[in-house]
């Protein structure tokens, strides 16, 4: 009878634990994650809160059942006599059985409801197109115009449908923003979408979550939730620097500084009047130097236009060969690469 | 650690060769030279040989380095078993060379250092190379892990390149999962099982033989990719990254056939073992519970592993034959590869979570000197684990793009399979209560074990909820999911289980007081390195990432120091190992006064394990109830000749000689019926007098309570006396001073009478099988301990009935 209300008083101090544990971390919780910046992102903290007040709980009890034997049961010196012959306890092993099956399958129900009310299509919804490739995001806006952008802008409170595609011949990359709580997969030859509704103003980062070769680091972009506004201002100004609908993916636009920004350069290089701190590639802020020493025979200009539509023919010591696309001499036109080439070595000097 | 020769049963020891003769040249005989000219020969011919084909049909260039590569590796790796002579004899057997008129054994046991560096049949041989094996592979991928942790303690890139760095976690994670937690699991139970079984060795000694040397070969070509390009998409190697990877790719997918190639046959040899090789009495539920983990763990290494072959054949196919199934502008599907390699992959997380598990189970049990909480429950729920774990392979797919009404099916039987887990956590936990618990070293790991793998499994469970999931997959909460549950749980079993057998496989005591360093210092800086992980991934660190946003720079250099005092700590188990092995104390054949059968040999144990097939006459967790035992092993020791049989002793001695003779004579009661002249009894009494000076009484009980169709009455009793009597003389032949009686009472009341009498120091109580045997039918033997708290020991005679009862 002495070992049954030790038992009761050891378990009911661990659940006690358990449950403050579980307050606690309810009251920490916002500071272990990045404000919640969307609709999905707000009921996936709430499974969090309940499953850490479970965690918390079991934790206790496992652990404090545990502590308490090992100092409680510890063999004093010299004692060679065995434990109790306790087999087992057909009530205690049905009831941590059925405990358990209960909370599994509620967290996997309550799951499910948050999964389709996540990703359930709501009319008046938009429609973004993601291109991930390695090692820079792009994104176009096909109900204006397909405007392509290089940094991702939505409008507050309306539901967004992301259309992931990468290139056939590209690798496996993941479209995640961790303030919005959501990543889909982005698979060469499987298009795939991930939905999401911000309701916070604000810069948020957007990730890749899976390795895609040497840049997967680098390969980051910005999302930027504004007012409608203001949305639809900024759509407007995007718009104008953009002369055409482009059927390619750099925009169409011979100003080299969006070209650079759209072909993706500055997710590998480094180039100060562009902002970019890419080092998957050769630093281009001193381009003319680079050419003197492995242009041999050409002028700066023939060598970096050279160095855009066949990288592989002289490759920089200290990087690898076929990491940068070969295919900009076809994906930019003979207008946009001159003009990127005047403005890399202007840019650098 | 040079173990006993057994002189029995016409075993002749040969050092090398067969039956005498002239020894080969060390260049033509299986030998570590023999495998290294041949390999290079093979592996360099093999390459040629394609190089020649490649040219005459016209492929150009005829040097590819994947193609080259590949057939390089395969006939080099083949090349390397074949010279250090895993093959020697099935291929004597092919060619039809004479064999010797029986087996010489010369390649087994363990009579010399150097025969743990050559092919060696002995499981336990075996055994201790695969444990100095991975732990050698264990030292190189947690190097390579410093080498990730020293880059990411500070933003920015400063030691290595983005390629070398992907190379270091995918390497590191490679050689963890294959060349050492999946095969040192291989190694303990290589050493243990058979002798937990009561077998002399495997069932498939020479194919576990070559099941090991396959491991450096794996491990030879996956640590060698480093040399021209090392693999860098991660251990999971997803397609079309590893389509389009450097070289080391096609190493790493060689290297993976050979372990699991290793994995396989290992898996067989135990299948076929645990099912076949159970020595008498050994029903499925008095199995131990590392028995029973390995029975499951094998099961899934057999049916899973064939996929993640197949997988990696698929990406090398695409890389060196030009095929496509990866690659969608010709119709290829990159998903598929993930399906086939997490359809093997989610099992290899319970092969090597489960014999662990059964580790565990063991050393809660002895070193609490309780029996395991449950027993029945934990078999069940370990072959009910193996079982779930085939059907929840997606998990690791939630936001891969496969069809979207898969992933809540997936969701439900994953939390299903949490709940065995809980379970089993819940029953170690319980055995400890009201033990007597010993804080040796491996109770600490496996307390320690307890503490991390409900923190593992708890976040088992956060990633299982899909929107959870979809936050923190490919974050760093997932790589302190992946450590909780591999390092805290698997490693800290390994660590456990090697210091528990530690005595058995060296004949050494490790020393105490460094193995409790050793724990604490690895317990204390795992969850140090560990446990922040949860939060950086929550708050959104990616994983496999070699630069980060500066705000977590505090928290990766915090976790980089731990990581490096977590390494360090390693050094105190290897010169623990080490130094013990050499000057450590001897250890005697049952430290841990355990019950199972490898703690009733000898430390190490004899070089056949035993000499007859003991017998299982009870629960292989039975503490704390005295005397009772799980088996019953007789050892074939001769008398010494100098000594003078008792009972000669007794004929000469004076009355006060005989005094002093009788009352340092332990008195041992045996109670035996109709088995009295059982062979098996007169064994365990003569084995019992190989320990202790004893003088035996014998009685045998006529009259059973419900024997009521015995007719004659006095030819039964004439009968049993005519045995009792070849029995007294057989023993007393043996020098062991004997008398005997029939008695007309049942057999509880007579053993009554005799310990009130003249009391036993122990009872001896015989029957026939379970099936058969009336007294255990009436559950004598527990009335026996209840009544006389005495040891009563249960020998099981299974000897056709001469009675006219039946």
């Amino acid at each position: 009878m002495r070992s049954v209300s030790a038992f009761a008083k050891v378990g009911i101090c661990t659940l006690v634990a358990g449950v403050i544990g579980a307050v606690l971390a309810a009251w920490w919780l916002p500071d272990w994650l990045p404000p919640a910046a969307g609709v999905e992102a707000h009921r996936q903290d709430t499974l969090y809160l309940w499953l850490l007040a479970v965690s918390s709980i079991i934790f206790c009890l496992v652990a404090g059942f545990l502590g308490y034997s090992m100092w409680k049961f510890r063999a004093r010196p010299g004692d060679m006599s065995d434990g109790a012959p306790i087999h087992g306890h057909t009530g205690l092993e049905i009831i941590w059985t059925i405990i358990p099956i209960i909370i599994v399958l509620s967290f996997a129900v309550a799951a499910t409801i948050v999964l389709n009310r996540n990703e359930s299509l709501q009319r008046g919804h938009m429609v973004v197109n993601v291109t991930g490739r390695q090692f820079d995001w792009a994104f176009t806006y096909p109900k204006r115009g397909h405007l392509h952008t290089s940094i991702l802008a939505l409008p507050l409170g309306r539901q967004v449908e992301f259309r992931l595609h990468a290139p056939p011949t590209d690798v496996i990359h993941s479209f995640k923003i961790p303030a919005l709580r959501v990543g889909e997969d982005v698979v060469p030859g499987t298009p795939t979408t991930v939905v999401a509704t911000p309701t916070r103003l604000g810069t948020y980062i957007i990730v890749c979550a899976e390795l895609c070769g040497i840049g997967h680091s680098q390969m980051r972009n910005i999302l930027v939730v504004m007012k409608p506004a203001d949305w639809n201002r900024w759509i407007a100004k995007q718009k104008q620097l953009a002369k055409a609908p482009p059927p390619s993916q750099s925009g169409g636009t011979t100003d080299a500084a969006a070209t650079f920004k759209s072909a993706g350069c500055s997710g590998c290089h480094t180039f100060k009047p562009a902002g970019a701190t890419g080092t998957v590639g050769p630093d281009l802020d001193d381009l003319t130097a680079s050419a003197a020493k492995y242009g041999k025979g050409e002028t700066p200009a023939q060598y970096v236009r050279e160095s855009i539509v066949d990288p592989g023919k002289v490759v920089v010591s200290g990087y690898q060969n076929g990491i940068m696309p070969s295919t900009f001499g076809t994906s930019l036109t003979s207008a946009q690469i001159t003009a990127l080439v005047s403005y890399l070595l202007k840019g650098g000097g | 650690m040079v173990a006993q020769a057994s002189e029995l049963h016409g075993h002749e020891l040969h050092a090398e060769g067969h039956g005498g003769g002239p020894k080969r040249s060390v260049w033509l005989r299986g030998s570590w030279v023999r495998a290294i000219w041949l390999s290079t020969v093979m592996g360099l011919g093999a390459a040629l040989l394609v190089m020649v084909l490649r040219r005459w049909a016209g492929f150009s260039p005829a040097y590819d380095e994947g193609v080259v590569d590949t057939f390089m590796l395969a006939f080099a790796g083949l090349g390397f078993t074949i010279g250090i002579g895993c093959w020697d004899y099935w291929w004597g057997y092919i060619i039809g060379s004479a064999t010797p008129a029986h087996e010489d054994h010369s390649n087994h046991g363990a009579y010399s250092w150097r025969d743990y560096f050559k092919v060696n049949t002995d499981h336990k041989v075996i055994g201790v190379q695969y444990l100095v094996t991975t732990f050698i592979f264990f030292i190189i991928g947690g190097m390579l892990a410093e080498g990730v942790r020293a880059e990411l303690a500070t933003p920015g890139l400063q030691y290595f390149s983005p390629a070398t760095y992907n190379a270091l976690f995918s390497v590191h994670a490679a050689l963890m999962i294959f060349l050492f937690v999946i095969p040192a699991f291989a190694g303990l139970g290589n050493f243990v099982i058979p002798i937990m079984l009561g077998a002399q060795d495997m069932a498939f000694p020479r194919l576990n033989a070559l099941s090991f040397w396959m491991l450096p070969v794996a491990g030879m070509c996956m640590v060698s990719s480093f040399l021209v390009g090392p693999f860098d998409a991660g251990w999971t190697n997803y397609a079309s990254l590893s389509v389009h990877g450097p070289p080391g790719q096609t190493f790493w997918v060689m290297g993976v056939q050979f372990a699991g190639a290793s994995s396989i046959a290992t898996a067989v040899n135990f299948l076929v073992t645990i099912v076949t090789m159970r020595a008498p009495g050994m029903s499925f539920w008095r199995m131990p519970l590392l028995v029973w983990a390995n029975l499951a763990t094998s099961t899934l290494v057999v049916l899973g592993t064939p996929f993640i072959a197949g997988a990696q054949f698929q990406v090398l196919f695409d890389r060196i034959m030009g095929m496509h199934f990866f690659d969608p502008t010709h119709g290829g599907n990159i998903i598929v590869y993930q399906h086939v390699f997490w359809f093997y992959s989610h099992p290899a997380v319970y092969i090597m979570m489960l014999p662990g598990f059964g580790i565990i189970s063991e050393v809660l049990a002895i070193h609490s000197r309780k029996p395991i909480f449950g027993y029945k429950l934990i078999a069940i729920s370990t072959v009910a684990i193996g079982v779930l774990g085939f059907t929840v392979w997606a998990h690791h797919m939630f936001v891969s793009g496969m069809a979207p009404w898969l992933r809540v099916p997936m969701m439900f039987t994953t939390m299903a399979i949490a709940v065995p887990t809980g379970i089993k956590i819940f029953s170690w936990v319980a055995t400890l209560w009201r033990g007597v618990i010993h804080l040796t070293t491996p109770m600490l790991f496996a307390c320690g074990f307890l503490f991390t793998f409900v923190i593992g499994g708890l976040s088992g469970v956060f990633l299982a909820v899909i929107p959870v999931d979809i936050n923190v997959t490919d974050t760093y909460f997932v790589v302190a999911h992946i450590h909780y549950v591999l390092f805290g749980g698997s490693v800290f079993t390994i660590y456990a289980g090697i210091y528990h057998w530690y005595p058995k496989m060296t004949g050494r005591m490790y020393d105490e007081s460094l193995g409790k360093l050793h724990f604490w210092l690895t317990f204390i800086f795992f969850n140090a390195t560990f446990m922040p992980m949860h939060w950086l991934g929550m708050e959104g660190m990616m994983r496999r990432i070699a630069d980060y946003p500066s705000k977590w720079a505090d928290m990766n250099f915090f976790i980089s120091i731990c990581a490096f005092a977590l390494g360090a700590s390693t050094l105190v188990f290897l010169y623990n190992m080490a130094h013990s092995w050499w000057k450590g104390a001897p250890a005697p054949a049952n430290p841990w006064r355990a019950l199972t059968l490898e703690w009733q040999v000898t430390s190490p144990p004899p070089i056949f394990n035993f000499d007859e097939p003991p017998q299982i006459v009870g629960s292989p967790y039975a503490y704390g109830v005295p005397g009772a035992r799980h088996a019953i092993v007789t050892v074939h020791v001769p008398p010494a000749p100098e000594e003078i049989p008792v009972p000669v002793a007794l004929a000469r001695a004076t009355p006060v000689q005989r005094e002093a003779i009788m009352s340092a004579l332990k008195h041992i009661l045996v109670v035996a019926n109709q088995t009295v002249a059982g062979e098996r009894l007169i064994a365990a009494v003569r084995s019992r007098a190989a320990t202790d000076p004893i003088r035996v009484t014998v009685i045998c009980p006529q009259n059973d309570p419900t024997d009521t169709w015995v007719v004659d009455q006095a030819a039964v009793a004439a009968a049993t006396r005519a045995r009792l009597d070849a029995t007294l003389a057989a023993l007393r032949t043996a020098g062991v001073e004997a008398t005997g009686s029939v008695v007309d009472r049942d057999p509880y009341t007579a053993v009554l009478d005799v310990v009130e009498s003249d009391p036993p120091a122990e009872i001896i109580v015989s029957t026939l099988p379970r099936t058969r045997s009336g007294w255990m039918r009436r559950d004598l033997i527990e009335r026996l301990r209840d009544r006389t708290q005495l040891p009563v020991e249960h020998v099981v005679v299974d000897e056709p009935s001469e009675t006219t009862t039946s």
